[in-house]
């Protein structure tokens, strides 16, 4: 039998929600994939007359830097850009942490879309969505309890498979200044994606399949575990005055942060996020539900955040 | 009841609203992007210079030899006779010399950009 209730409506002004910082973020990211595509499709039209899209990686500066500083040439496949985008990646980095990672990088962008896409289609289908969640409560307690002492095992198995990438860095750069050649080319996921047409079974074929599988289980698989410019950036990032800070006193531990964090740090049991993982989205800033609890703030770097005096009241 | 308190740090570092720091990312990558393009350090493609004009072959550098170059411009620039270059690598002697040395992989094993370079190199030597 038909509900003869009025169905509610919410009122017009309820109805619009003021556009976010994630939306903002979001907006750069689609922008810069679409700026992608459209050289990419420029280049397969054109030619070599048109811009390459390898030459707005900043990865790719890193790979010549050595036999440009050195020789003054850019080894095959890189241009002056890469080194022009390094550079600005260099700076800021320097000065904003992670943010090319969490704003910028369309590889990151694209791992985002992959497990967003995920998330969806575990709310469309339940057994797949029942599935994932016992396994993620199996590797995250957290996630379910609310609170438990010390990291879970996937916090754990996600903090030692996070030294991957630092040691792809190290293999990388010994290997290329050694041979001269972009040795990590052949193993590139993206420059893999940036010629799916002409694809073939390679190396770097099954590294972008592995990757952008993983991608549907694993938020930003490619950036935690392996992706050297994420090191890089991780390393320099150590230098940035800007930081992510918690405080206590406002905390309710509800462990939104730590949920919503897309490289998996703790965010919730720390006081300042110095975590070389930290790619600084601000998801853990939006989602919190306490306006003063976490935020970005400017502060020497190495130093430890103050402390914050109790609450006159709290809930 | 509860009240809503905040946590106001007593000192030591200062609160970045997001949008300030969306904008100083913005203005700080791309912003030096744009100060390498005025200075020249700029080039994303191996055909054009920063100036926009096309990459000539001097024919004195083999490492400045790319890919999209064709077996006619580095027989013309380095001098050397196309037949024993076709013969050196293998090349299928229908190949026309207007193919990009990019594609030679395909139709000749044996050839490879580097590969042409340590050759050329040798070649000229003395």
């Amino acid at each position: 039998m038909p509900s003869t209730a009025r169905p509610h409506t919410p009122p017009a002004r309820a109805r619009w929600r003021r556009p976010s910082l994630q939306t903002l973020r979001q907006f750069v990211q689609l922008g810069v994939v679409g700026f992608i595509v459209v050289i990419t499709g420029l280049h397969l039209t054109l030619g070599e007359e048109s811009a390459s899209p390898e030459a707005f990686c900043p990865f790719g500066g890193i790979e010549t830097l050595y036999s440009y500083l050195t020789s003054g040439r850019m080894i095959d496949h890189t241009h002056l850009a890469n080194l022009a985008l390094f550079l600005a990646v260099v700076v800021t980095t320097i000065v904003a942490r992670g943010a090319f990672c969490g704003w910028i990088c369309p590889f990151g962008t694209i791992q985002e879309w992959i497990y967003a896409f995920s998330r969806w289609l575990q709310r469309r289908i339940p057994p797949l969505g029942r599935a994932m969640s016992a396994l993620r409560k199996r590797l995250n307690p957290r996630a379910a309890r609310g609170s438990a002492v010390g990291p879970t095992l996937g916090q754990r198995i996600d903090h030692w498979l996070s030294y991957g990438r630092y040691l792809v860095l190290a293999w990388f750069l010994g290997a290329t200044i050694a041979y001269g050649s972009m040795v990590f080319r052949d193993a590139d996921p993206w420059a893999t994606l940036l010629h799916i047409t002409t694809i073939q079974m390679s190396i770097g074929a099954v590294v972008l399949g592995v990757t952008l599988i993983a991608s549907l289980f694993v938020e930003r698989a490619w950036c935690r575990y392996a992706c050297p410019l994420g090191a890089t950036i991780s390393l320099l990032g150590r230098l940035s005055p800007l930081r992510i800070e918690r405080a206590e006193s406002a905390c309710t531990s509800c462990g939104l942060c730590t949920q919503r964090c897309p490289v998996g740090i703790d965010v919730a049991r720390a006081d300042a996020i110095t975590d070389l993982r930290c790619i600084t989205c601000l998801r853990c800033v939006n989602e919190c539900p306490r306006p003063d609890a976490i935020d970005l703030r400017l502060a020497l770097p190495g130093t430890r955040p103050t402390a914050t005096p109790a609450p006159t009241s709290g809930d | 009841m509860t009240t809503q308190t905040t946590a106001p740090r007593a000192r030591g570092s200062l609160r970045i609203s997001g949008l300030a720091y969306a904008a100083l990312i913005l203005v700080l990558f791309f912003g030096t992007i744009q100060v390498a393009q005025y200075a020249g350090l700029w080039s994303a493609s191996d055909k054009l210079m920063p100036d926009g004009s096309v990459v000539q072959l001097s024919g004195t550098d083999p490492a400045e030899i790319k890919g999209w170059m064709t077996i006619e411009a580095v027989v013309d620039a380095y001098h050397v006779d196309r037949a024993a270059l076709y013969a050196r690598f293998r090349i299928p002697v229908e190949t026309p010399p207007s193919t990009a040395l990019k594609n030679l992989e395909a139709v000749a094993p044996d050839f490879s950009v580097p590969a042409l370079r340590t050759w050329l190199t040798a070649q000229a030597a003395p």
